[in-house]
């Protein structure tokens, strides 16, 4: 029975698998020792070295078992899936910014425009016993009723009204104002600086403002620190909630207790780790607001993780970070970390750096980035 | 000062290591750097021990190669992982915090490894069986003899420590075969080589063409691309596992997969045209028999090398990739 076209493919498969057990065996030459194979698999031989260990390998099956339980024995970063982004609240949702900014400026201009003659201005604290607005007036004013509360909303950000700040800032017009109004000191909402204010409404999200905060309060947790600092600590708005979706995560592989400490962490410094299995999530201060690229968990409390810049952090004790001497500025995207004194890292340009005395000092790995395409 | 090159031969898996009386490869301005880099003080590593292993380096390096220029041996001390190296030598020397740092840092890699490569519980067993090697108490011409004397720096020490424990697995395997049953042997040989009969004599002709030009195709690869091919379909590796090994990107493992077994395609089919004088039908039906071929009784010889590389078929369900050479 010949095979149909769905099964060439696969069978196709087999014929070849057949085709190498056949050509692959005892070469007849003497194997490689564990030092060439082992330097090959580091990919750091000379050229020619090299070409002459693949040209060995290929034919021969003790080797390729060999290579093959290298490669499956390294090490590996446990990857997750990406977090989704954190949820956000119905009435911070965008779509309800349109209506209540267009209430907002509705109310602006009625109240300047529609007003009466011999009327206060708006704002102006209004006497008792003075005229009070035509029935046109009042009557728009009802009927912009709804608007009412946004156009409260908007004001929350006025300096002369510091305990309406406590509310987010939610429409044009007082996004206007808090760019162009002077920035009160220590005006925060929720602990926020007054600084990061500006970058929340331009971020626009309650998610967005959520980690700022949660950064300033992680960076401060019992007393604010100067201005300065905290404003080092906050990520940029306009990317902290992306980041904040795009945590990966270093799982401990071989925990010596048997306990699995898992740490996740995002490309605004954020760093959060969990010990039971991924259920809850407690904050840990990373000191950094630089995309962090990757980790390597050694033990249930050591881990390594790094990021641009040249960013190399770690932990000892599974909950506070340091961040360590690098040997480059350039961008790293890995590393594997075998322990809290020994480490590999790798740049964005391939190039790797090795230290054995917990990041004191870094040896640039040797050759065979030229074999790399 | 440049002392005597070492240009003396040795062969490939040897393990000789130089004698203290041995000329030294590195000179004396070179050695210093190395021996500054290597931080070897901090094992209390006398600087002559560290020049015994750096010549072992270099003698195994420049063995097969004549006249190595200074300038080569310069720079291949300078790729050298002379830290490990030094960590390595101390060990070899039985310091105490050496090996206190060694059992820290590597014992748990160590051992995790050796569970990855046997498969089962016993690859603590493994990785416990080579800390005697590792110590040196065999002794040899009345000296304590090391494998840590066999590291020379060119790889990573975990890496090395993984080759070593792959090597000894291999090794084990191979003890276990040879006090297998004699029949039992003998049947998995004729499971593996003999396929079933078919009735057709003029189809099995044309399948072993196939196969026959199959064979070719297959040893006229670039040694990179046969390697990419065992390590996917003998060793069943996965798409990130084969980029590991060969430095690149599992996407490029992918792609050049895919390129490969179309190359093969069409290799076979040029080899049945021009060696056979064969039309497009007959080239077809060559593979169609083949492929039948395979199809009936590869399932049979898949399980068997998976056996005999210790992966069958659950290696190959373990890849989690794509799989797009299918």
């Amino acid at each position: 029975m010949k095979p149909t076209d769905a099964e060439r493919g696969p069978a196709f498969d087999r014929l070849i698998a057949r085709g190498l057990a056949g050509e692959t065996g005892d070469s007849g030459v003497a194997c490689p020792d564990a030092d060439l194979l082992a330097a090959w698999f580091d990919h750091s031989l000379s050229a020619a070295e090299t070409e002459r260990i693949e040209a060995h390998v290929s034919f021969c099956g003790t080797c390729q078992q060999i290579l093959g339980d290298l490669a499956r024995s390294e090490p590996e970063v446990t990857r997750a899936a990406p977090l989704p982004a954190p949820a956000r609240p119905w009435h911070w949702h965008w779509r309800w910014l349109v209506p209540l900014a267009t209430a907002a400026i509705v109310v602006v201009v009625a109240q300047r425009t529609l007003r009466a003659p011999g009327e206060a201005p708006a704002g102006a604290p209004v006497e008792p016993g003075l005229a009070q607005p035509s029935s046109t007036v009042a009557e728009m004013r009802d009927q912009a009723a709804p608007a009412k509360s946004a156009g409260e909303m908007a004001q929350v950000v006025r300096p002369a009204e510091p305990a309406a700040r406590q509310t987010e800032v939610s429409d044009k017009a007082a996004v206007e104002r808090a760019r162009t109004e002077p920035k009160p000191v220590g005006g925060v909402a929720g602990g926020v600086p007054g600084g990061i204010v500006g970058g929340i409404v331009g971020g626009v999200e309650k998610g967005r403002a959520e980690v700022v905060a949660e950064n300033v309060a992680t960076a401060a947790p019992t007393q604010a620190p100067p201005m300065a600092a905290r404003v080092a600590v906050a990520p940029k708005p306009e990317s902290a909630a992306r980041d904040a979706a795009e945590l990966v995560r270093a799982t401990s592989g071989a925990a010596p207790s048997g306990a699995t400490g898992t740490w996740r962490y995002g490309k605004n410094g954020v760093i959060e780790r969990s010990a039971d299995g991924g259920r809850t999530w407690e904050r840990q201060r990373s000191g950094v607001t630089t995309p962090l690229a990757d980790g390597s968990a050694a033990t249930d409390l050591v881990c390594w993780i790094v990021g641009a810049s040249g960013v190399v952090l770690r932990t000892t004790d599974g909950r506070t970070w340091e961040r360590l001497p690098s040997p480059t500025s350039a961008d790293l995207v890995s590393v594997h970390a075998w322990s809290e004194s020994v480490a590999t890292i790798t740049a964005v340009d391939r190039t790797e750096y090795e230290t054995t005395n917990g990041g004191q000092s870094w040896r640039r790995r040797g050759p065979g980035l030229a074999l790399l395409p | 000062m440049t002392r005597e090159a070492l240009t003396a031969p040795r062969v490939a898996g040897s393990m000789s290591p130089l004698t203290a009386t041995h000329t030294r490869s590195v000179d004396e301005r070179l050695l210093d750097r190395a021996f500054r880099r290597s931080n070897a003080l901090r094992w209390n590593l006398a600087r002559e021990s560290f020049a015994r292993a750096l010549d072992r380096s270099v003698s195994s390096r420049f063995a097969t190669e004549a006249g190595a220029t200074p300038q080569a041996i310069s720079d291949y001390v300078d790729s050298l992982n002379l830290e490990e190296l030094a960590l390595a030598c101390a060990c070899a020397e039985g310091q105490v915090s050496a090996w206190s740092f060694f059992i820290e840092c590597y014992r748990p890699g160590l051992r995790r490894a050796a569970r990855v490569i046997t498969g089962d519980d016993a690859g603590g067993e493994l990785a416990d069986s080579i800390y005697a090697e590792l110590y040196g108490l065999e002794e040899r011409d009345g000296c304590r003899r090391s494998l840590f004397d066999y590291f020379h720096g060119r790889s990573r020490l975990s890496t090395w420590l993984r080759s070593i424990l792959a090597q000894r697995n291999v090794d084990r395997a191979r003890a276990a075969k040879r006090t297998r049953p004699l029949d039992e042997a003998d049947e998995s040989v004729h499971d593996t080589r003999a396929p079933r009969e078919s009735a057709d004599p003029e189809r099995r002709r044309f399948a072993g063409m196939a196969q026959q030009a199959l064979a070719l195709a297959i040893r006229r690869l670039a040694p990179p691309d046969r390697l990419r091919l065992s390590s996917y379909y003998l060793q069943h590796l996965t798409l990130a596992q084969i980029g590991r090994l060969m430095g690149e990107h599992e996407a490029t493992v992918s792609r050049k997969l895919d390129r490969i077994r179309r190359d093969l395609r069409s290799s076979v089919e040029r080899l049945l045209r021009d060696t056979h004088h064969l039309g497009d039908a007959q080239v077809q039906a060559c593979l169609d028999a083949a492929l039948e071929d395979v199809g009936l009784n590869l399932d049979e010889v898949l399980d068997s090398g998976g056996e005999k590389t210790g992966t069958g078929k659950k290696g190959r369900e373990d890849r989690s990739e794509g799989r797009s050479a299918t």
